[in-house]
């Protein structure tokens, strides 16, 4: 509007089926998530800008012995950045407000896993040649849980990216990163994520890329706050995992409307906890047919 | 030479598809970050036209470990919720469909590269 101001209003859902990487109940687990947002952009002048949106989250698993996880949560994100073609400085805030519908217990005491969050970040772009680009982002996250049952915690967060394309078929993807997270399926179960990833890329033809990808992630559990039907034992010594993983993927497009992808993987995970080792093998064929097109880029 | 932001970046998510407990160089970014997400380059924004996509797509997929289980445990039937006849491994197909709807209201791009 004007030219100078922005916006965004929409939904999302979602429903899939939830993966058994961190859970004790092995029955199946249907995770729906539904988001509804709304954004605002005003441009201050030609680079600088400020923006901030909010949004609202509904989330449910089907396993009612994992339904501690169940939560509707409120957000809102504001921040400013300077930015040109290809570089970018900025800042974000991120609070959110999450309330959790259903009870669990831990250590034997009932406690509601609601919680509130925020985040505190540096957003950072720029390309140091035509062919190099950096991204990343830096700052603070604080989770604080109004019960005494579960422990609170915070930490620094950092994510860096190095994209480079030596040539105008093959490129190479970098990455790096620490991360206070916790898997879908048990949000009560905190660590902090330490990693790195290297992606090479070759786009063989206009029709068949192929890329290649292996990373390294350690997880150290924060208080170890597992919720579920068996009982872990963690006194004495928090939660420590590793996981390698690498995957090849083929995708192919004999023609716009159709694109193929054939992927393969294998993930291992150790632990100083032998219950949460494994070693998994997958591989996938994918199809996806554009059916209907009506403007779409131009 | 231009490089191509957009094609790496779905080579990786399909890598990372595989293994979504790992972290990744790609940063998840939920609807509210992608919501407040800096504005699009130029080319893309003076593009961008009304536009309604459906996609239609089926995956075929071998999981050898589904239960994410240690090499220890041979006998699944004890593990809590599991079904009968349990097994390790699986074959899974899983049909999708994909809409996109977009009306864009008001263009706006970085103005020094206008």
């Amino acid at each position: 509007m004007g030219g100078v101001l922005s916006g965004k209003v929409g939904a999302d859902y979602s429903r899939l089926l939830g993966g058994y990487a961190n859970t004790q109940v092995y029955n199946r687990d249907i995770v729906n998530r539904s988001d509804y947002f709304a954004s605002m952009r005003y441009q201050v002048g030609p680079r600088w800008g400020i923006f901030g949106g909010l949004m609202g989250t509904t989330y449910s698993v089907s396993a009612a012995q994992a339904n501690f996880n169940n939560s509707t949560s409120k957000g809102v994100d504001v921040g400013a950045d300077y930015a040109t073609e290809l570089n970018r400085i900025g800042f974000d805030y991120r609070y959110n407000d999450s309330r959790a519908s259903n009870s669990a217990v831990l250590n034997g005491v009932v406690f509601d896993p609601d919680y509130r969050e925020e985040r505190a970040r540096v957003l950072f772009r720029y390309a140091l040649s035509e062919k190099t680009i950096f991204d990343g982002s830096a700052g603070y996250l604080k989770r604080d849980y109004p019960s005494t049952a579960i422990g609170s915690f915070s930490g620094e967060i950092w994510r860096a990216s190095f994209q480079w394309q030596p040539t105008p078929k093959t490129q190479l993807l970098v990455g790096a990163w620490q991360q206070l997270d916790a898997d879908l399926t048990s949000q009560t179960d905190y660590f902090v994520d330490k990693g790195f990833s290297l992606t090479p890329e070759w786009i063989a033809s206009e029709k068949v890329t192929v890329s290649f990808s292996v990373s390294h992630d350690t997880q150290n559990y924060v208080g170890s706050n597992p919720v579920g039907p068996i009982p872990v034992d963690f006194t004495g010594q928090a939660r420590h995992d590793t996981l390698t993983g690498e995957t090849g993927s083929v995708i192919y497009t004999p023609i716009q409307a159709i694109v193929l992808t054939f992927s393969a993987g294998h993930v291992k995970r150790n632990s100083n906890f032998s219950q949460f080792e494994y070693n998994d093998l997958q591989s996938s064929a994918n199809i996806t047919y554009k059916f209907y097109r009506r403007g779409d880029y131009q | 030479m231009k490089i191509h932001p957009n094609r790496i970046l779905f080579a990786v998510a399909m890598s990372a598809s595989a293994s979504t407990s790992m972290g990744g160089a790609i940063e998840y970014k939920d609807p509210l970050d992608l919501a407040v997400a800096a504005p699009e380059t130029s080319a893309a924004a003076q593009q961008r036209i009304d536009r309604l996509i459906l996609y239609a797509g089926d995956t075929f997929a071998y999981d050898n470990n589904i239960y994410r289980l240690p090499a220890s445990v041979t006998d699944l039937t004890p593990l809590p919720g599991i079904g009968s006849n349990p097994s390790r491994e699986d074959l899974i197909c899983a049909p999708t469909t994909t809409d996109t709807f977009e009306i864009p209201i008001s263009t706006m791009y970085q103005a020094a590269t206008a």
